[in-house]
Formats: structure tokens, sequence, C-alpha cells
């Protein structure tokens, strides 16, 4: 919100981070994004991820919780460690398949806003999804 | 000498006659039996030309007896040494030069006895009496006759000495046989004749020969001995009892008659011949008692109570159950009892030697070949209704030998059920003596009670044998099976792994795949033929369904091992319920379907795991939709009730069968026949991953259904 100098329904100035390990999914998620008009950064992993995060502000962050370097888990303890996401007030919400209720529940237990199950929606969801998130207070 | 006399002289000559043919019938080849019957001869010859000589006749008559006696006796020295020289072998082993000697002794004595030179006159003398004038070869006699009979006693001592068990016996009777004899011939033949200065007894002298020929024919003839130790026992007490007596009387008589001599008549007689009556008369039964008692301890130093022997095995049968304290204690009984040097069970299995308990046996006892053999003979021996086999019984043979070997005395074969179980075999007895009857009687009547508690022993101890390998064998299919368990549980987990992670890596190209096509179907559908357009339509149902199905895959297995957690948190199931209502618009504008949502109370608010209330959700309206007809309405309705949510999905479709009802919501379970088969398919997971997820969130799922009138699913989930 602190860089949402324009508001309205227009999301040209909300900034998205995705954070995402494959390919293939990374660039789906980027185009799908930049298309409705958001300004999107990616990262392929938690590392890549954290610099950006610690240099850059971002109106929400999809992270992927399963990545090589630094999964999404690290990446939360670590951002919480350093309290980057109370000072920034960061709205991350977690990519994530089916099967990985451990880590949901540790993801929640950081104050993720939710989780999308990558497998189960389609590319309309994931961008009503990030809608209903952004809109949130 | 009368009617009296004639009938003992006659009984005598019988008998010994008798006891020679019965001697030489047992065996006529053995020597021993020969020599007997010889020597009996001479002894009937004797006793019946002594009883010639003592008949009244003139001087020359009676000369002629005495002389025949003498021709008749002088072999009998010789015939009783050589006897005691063979006895009891069948061969004649005596050297040709003291053979020689011998002949030449018994010669000159047999030629002399008809000569003057050995009774030169006799004179006949009141009361039937007479006396004899020797000649001087009557030393040669008495040299030759004394002197080989007391060859023979040497002989015979030193043989009794060397000799143990039957052997021992044998030596034993003959030489009291020698003994009697002698003595009583003496007391009846000398001491009558010098001290009574008459010859009235003279005439039994020779029937105390048959001691000698009985005894020796017994201990040559005879098995088993009790019967006649009791009889040679009573007989040696009574013979002992009476020359005591007669020497007390003898004595007595002449002593006190030298010292009344001076007043010597008939009163004094009288008084004399009282109080001697009286002495023996109160002195009969105690010297009787004593000795019966020397005796006694002579012949029956081994004697013990068989019946309370009996009892005292009987005991220890009953309170022995393992057969090792069992046969040990019935040797040592055995052994301490009997006088016996040492015992053994040969216990056997299928005829051979399965186990072993001995007391003073050492090594093997027997060779499994000598085994066999003893075993063989027992199993066969059916003339002996005991079966007991006696050593000092047998002839000569192979059984013989082997028990000589294993220096085994007796074989008690222990039957149960006519089969042969084992062997209780036993050495010599420790006195050097022989089994008597009393002996065998015992053991035969021990040996059934033995036999039954020897074979409850061991089926007891196999019954214990085969718990201890039960238990182990118990223990070691355990092991086993905790072994496989542990395998299993190990698999079952490499299972759950190697599902989670293929599911993980197949659902990432495949949301790849699915949402590319997805952004070709709904963002470039312009670029797409009406054909292309349907084709690619589906690639992405088939797409969706292949991450359904690896999904549904994936609960299951963690279903199963117990994987799924909940993270319960509060939410409006009519939120989540117009949510599922969106999502499934797409197809449900495909198939003309609709979907209506009501609830009783929009605010009913559940807790539970909103991800799993929306897999619920999803797979029974999704199977409503699939299972209906087109146009068809399809209904969610929330309410409540006692704490609980309720949802309930209903569709009019063709209804499912009572038949498939009850299978439903098992796994793999396709309703047959009672749907159109959708094309899209299904799992045959979803209403048991379904059910599985409404019970582990504390809710209940059944269903209301009727054929041709539609379904309804009903779950409930506590209310937040």
């Amino acid at each position: 919100m602190d860089n949402g100098t324009n508001a309205g329904p227009v999301n040209l100035a909300k900034k998205i981070l995705v954070v995402e390990d494959e390919q293939y999914l990374r660039d789906l998620y980027v185009e799908l994004l930049k298309e409705d008009g958001y300004e999107v950064a990616s990262a392929i992993d938690g590392e890549i991820a954290y610099d950006l995060i610690t240099k850059n502000s971002y109106d929400l962050v999809l992270l992927d919780l399963v990545m090589p370097r630094m999964p999404g888990i690290a990446l939360l303890k670590k951002l919480s460690d350093q309290d980057h996401l109370r000072k920034q007030k960061l709205k991350i919400v977690v990519l994530t398949n089916l099967g990985q209720d451990t880590v949901i529940a540790e993801a929640i237990s950081f104050g993720v806003r939710g989780y999308i199950i990558k497998s189960d929606v389609t590319p309309d969801k994931i961008l009503s999804e990030v809608k209903y998130y952004l809109a949130q207070p | 000498m009368g009617l009296f006399a004639s009938v003992v002289v006659g009984f005598t000559f019988l008998i010994n006659l008798l006891l020679g043919f019965t001697a030489y019938n047992n065996n006529p080849k053995s020597w021993t039996n020969r020599l007997l019957a010889i020597l009996t001869v001479i002894l009937a010859s004797w006793t019946i030309f002594n009883f010639f000589a003592l008949l009244p006749g003139n001087e020359a008559t009676r000369l002629f007896w005495v002389r025949i006696v003498m021709l008749v006796t002088s072999p009998m020295g010789a015939v009783t040494y050589l006897l005691a020289s063979i006895f009891p072998k069948d061969k004649f082993s005596v050297s040709n030069k003291k053979l020689s000697v011998i002949y030449a002794i018994v010669l000159v004595t047999a030629v002399m006895s008809m000569s003057p030179w050995m009774f030169t006159s006799l004179k006949n003398l009141p009361n039937e009496n007479f006396s004899l004038t020797p000649g001087p070869a009557i030393a040669l006699f008495a040299v030759s006759h004394l002197g080989l009979t007391t060859l023979a006693f040497i002989v015979l001592i030193k043989k009794f000495r060397q000799s143990k068990g039957r052997l021992r016996f044998q030596f034993l009777l003959f030489l009291l046989g020698n003994i009697f004899t002698f003595t009583l011939i003496t007391v009846s033949n000398f001491v009558a004749v010098v001290f009574l200065g008459t010859i009235q007894y003279t005439f039994i002298g020779p029937t105390f020969t048959l001691f000698l020929a009985g005894f020796i024919t017994y201990a040559i003839v005879k098995h088993r001995f009790l019967d006649i130790r009791l009889f040679v026992v009573r007989s040696v007490t009574y013979a002992l009892l009476i020359i005591v007596l007669a020497f007390i009387y003898a004595y007595g008589f002449y002593v006190i008659g030298q010292l009344l001599l001076p007043v010597h008549s008939e009163i004094s007689e009288f008084l004399i011949t009282t109080f001697l009556a009286l002495v023996m008369a109160f002195s009969f039964q105690p010297l009787r008692r004593f000795i019966q008692r020397i005796t006694n301890n002579v012949f029956y130093q081994e004697h013990y109570d068989a019946a309370q022997l009996l009892g005292k095995m009987g005991r220890i049968m009953a309170t022995n159950i393992l057969i090792e304290p069992l046969t040990a204690e019935i040797i040592k009984q055995l052994l301490n009892n009997l006088k016996i040097s040492r015992g053994a069970f040969l216990l056997l299995k299928n005829g051979n030697l399965n186990s072993k308990y001995t007391d003073g046996f050492s090594g093997d006892i027997l060779s499994e070949k000598d085994l066999q053999i003893l075993v063989t003979h027992v199993s066969q021996d059916k003339a002996a209704a005991d079966g007991i086999v006696v050593f000092e019984e047998l002839a000569e043979g192979k059984i013989k030998e082997v028990l000589r070997k294993a220096d085994i005395s007796v074989v008690v074969p222990l039957s149960s059920k006519k089969e042969l179980i084992g062997l209780l075999v036993l050495g010599e007895k420790s006195s050097g003596n022989v089994y008597n009857s009393e002996d065998i009687n015992f053991l035969e009547i021990l040996a059934p009670e033995l036999s039954v508690a020897i074979q409850n022993s061991e089926s007891y101890e196999e019954i214990r044998k085969f718990n201890i390998t039960l238990q182990q064998e118990i223990e070691k299919a355990t092991q086993n099976l905790k072994a496989v368990n542990q395998k299993l549980k190990e698999m079952d987990q490499l299972k759950d792994e190697f599902i989670s992670i293929t599911s993980h890596e197949l659902r990432t190209p495949m949301t790849a795949i699915k949402s590319y096509v997805w952004m070709v179907l709904n963002r470039h559908a312009d670029t797409l033929t009406p054909k292309t357009h349907e084709y690619l339509d589906r690639v992405y149902k088939s797409s969706d369904r292949l991450i359904r199905l690896v999904n549904d895959m994936l609960n299951v297995s963690r279903i199963e091992s117990g994987r799924v957690i909940l993270t319960p948190l509060k939410f409006k199931l009519l939120d989540l319920a117009e949510d599922i209502k969106r999502e499934v618009q797409a197809r449900l504008a495909e198939k003309k379907q609709t979907v209506t949502v009501s609830a009783g109370d929009p605010e009913i608010m559940v807790l539970a795991d909103r991800e799993k209330v929306q897999q619920v959700f999803e797979n029974l309206v999704g199977n409503s939709m699939k299972y209906s007809p087109d146009g068809s309405p399809i209904s969610i309705e929330i309410s409540a009730d006692k704490g609980f949510a309720k949802v309930t999905v209903s569709d009019k479709g063709k209804g499912i069968g009572k038949d498939d009802l009850s299978k439903l919501f098992k796994k793999f379970s396709r309703v047959e026949n009672s749907q159109i088969a959708p094309p899209e398919g299904g799992t045959g997971l979803g209403l048991y991953i379904t059910k599985q997820f409404v019970e582990l969130s504390g809710g209940k799922i059944w269903v209301e259904s009727e054929m041709g009138k539609g379904s309804k699913f009903i779950f409930s989930l506590p209310l937040a």
C-alpha cells in the first residue's frame, strides 16, 4: 500500500513477486499477471527472493514452498527473523501442492495470508485469488 | 539190625544209583557227570556190601564181605579227587603222569584189599559185633584214601575261593557234601565204634554218602538255587544240630560214665541217661536257633525283604516323573539291597539304543552289534515266561559271550504292550554269589511296573522336549514375523515416500500442461479452429483428470499411513458452497445443469480444515453432476442441528441400487450399471477419500437414494 500511488481498480502500480523454481510455471504466472497489468518480478529460489524482498517492496509475494535452494519455509523463517514480515506488512500467499499439510501449517504459523494449490487451480483462479488478497487490508 | 536197617540200606543204595543215573543222563559226554556216576556206584556198592558184612554170619563170610567193601571203596578217594579236579568241566583234563600214579595206587590197594595184607582175620564177638585184625596194607589204604580225599578238599577250597557266582555255589555244594558225609560217617563209624564200642550204627554210615552224591548232583544238574538253598540251609542246620547233640550225648555219657565208674549200675545208667535227655531237651531249641542263625548268616548274607523293597520301589516310581532321577534311584536301590556291583538301564527306541542310565558300568556297556544280538534274543525268548536272562543259566554260546564281554550277569527286559522298550542290565553280585530265585522273582515282579514307570517318564520327557522345541519354534517364528513386519513397515514407508515424491514430480509438469492448455483455450481461442479447440479441450480435461487421479492416490496413501494433518479453521459453510458453485459454473453450463445453494442460517460456521471440506464438496457436487442427466438440477442445502452442521447434496440422477449403497464408500468401488458411465470416468477413490476426510474432521457421511428418484449425500461437521 505504501507505493500504491494510483488507487482504484487499475493494478498497474501493484508490484508482485513470483518465487517459483519451475521455469514453465514461473513464466506462466509472470505472463498472466503482466497481461493483467501488474508489475511483476520473479525469483527462482529463496535466496534471490530474499535479496529482492529486502531491496524492494512488493504488494504481494507468491511463494512456492518446494525449491532447491532455500525452500519457502526457510525464506519465511529468515524474513521472520529479520522482522521483515512485520515491518513491511508483506502479504505472502503460498503456492503449493497437495500433500504438504505440515509445510502449509508451518507457513501459516509465519503469518502467510493464504495458500493456492497449484495443480487444482486454473490461471483464472490464480488471478482472482491475487485480486482477492490484494484487496485485503 | 532188622527191618529198619534193611530199609535204610536199600533206600541209600537206590538213591545213590538214582542220583548217579540222573547225573549221567543229564550230560553223558561230560566227565564230571561220568565221574559222579562212578562215585555213586561205588557208594551204592559200599552201602550194600557193608550191610552184608554186618549181617550175622560165620567169620569167613564176614571177612569176605569186609574185603569186598575194601575192594569197592579203594577207588573212592581217587574218584573223589579226579571229580574235584575237573569239576564242573566236561573235559577230562588230568595229566597222564598224575593219572598213572593214581591208577597204580588204586590198583595196588584193590589187589591188597582181597589179600590178608589188608585184614588178616575177623573174629565174631557177642551182640553180632566183630573185631578185625588189620594187616600192613591197611596203612596203604588209609594213606591213599585220606590223602586223595584231602587233596580233593584242597582243590575244592582253592577253586571255591577263586570262583564267583554260580560256580562258587557249585563248589560250595561239593564241599559241603564232602564235609557232611565225612563228619557224619566219622560219628557213626568211628565215634560210635570207639567210644560206645558198638557197630550197631555202622550200617548208617553209607547213608550219609547221600549228602555227597546229592549235593554234587544238584550242583551239576540244577539251574536256579533258591529252593534248594532253603533245603540246603535246613539240611545243614539239622545236620549240625544232630552232630552237636550226638557229641554232647556221647561225650557226656562217656565223661559221666567214667566219673561214676565205681558205682556202675542200672540206676546210675538210668540217671545219666535221664540227665542227658533233659540237657538235650532244654538245649535243643537254643541250639537250633543258634545254629540256624549261623547258617543263615552264611547263606543269606544278602537277605532283603522283597515285599518291603517292592513297596519302596513303587514309591520311587510314583514320586519321580523325570527319567534321570527315576532310573538313578531305582538302580541305587537295586544295587544297595540286592548287593549288586553295577546296573544300567538301556532304553530303546525302535529297537535302537535311545538313552542310557548307568551306575558302575563304564563306556558303552554293549557295542551296537552286541546290543542288537541281545535285543533279538530277548525279543525271541519265548521259552522263559519272564524273559529274564541269567548269565549263569545260559548254555555256552553267542549270548553268553556277549554278556561275559560286557560283565553282565542279568538282563531284565522291560516291555510295554508287548513292545521292548528297554533292558535293565545288572552286573554280578558284590559278594560273588549267584543271583538266586528270590532275586529273579523280585526282578520279575518289578519289571512290568518299572516298564510302565519308565514309559510314563519317557512320554513326559518327550512332551517336555516337544514343548521346548515348540516354544523355540514359536520364538523363531515370532522373530521372523517381527523381521518381516519390520520389513513390511519399511516397505510401506518407502511406498508412501515413493507415492509422495512421484505424485509431486508428476503434478508439476501436469500442472504446466493443464495451465498452458487453459491459456490457449481461454486467452488465444481465436487462433483455434473448432476442431483444434475440441481436441485441446479434451487434452485439458484429460490432464485435469490425471491430476485428480494422482491427488486421489496420494490422499489414499496419506490417509492409510495416518499422515493426513488437519489444519482446522473457522469458516462459513455458505461461503465455501458458493465458491464451489462458482468453480463448477463452466462445467454446469456445458451440461445445462444448475446448482442451487440454500442455508437455513447463512451464518453457520464450522471448525474444520477448509481445504479438506472443499474437496468433500467438490467430490460430492462433481459426482452429482457426473451421474445426473443433462439439464437436471443439483442442490446444496446447509442446516444445523445438535452441534453439527449438515450439508445435503441432492441430484435427480438414476439413483443407486441397494446392493451398491453398502460398498459405495469403499476403496475402488465403482457403482455398476446404476449410472451412465461418464466419459471422464473416475478413480473409484473419490467417495472413500470423502468419507475419510469427513470422519477425520469429526463428522459423518451417509447416502439416501432410491432407484429412479435421485440420490442425497449428506455429511455433518462439528459446529464452530
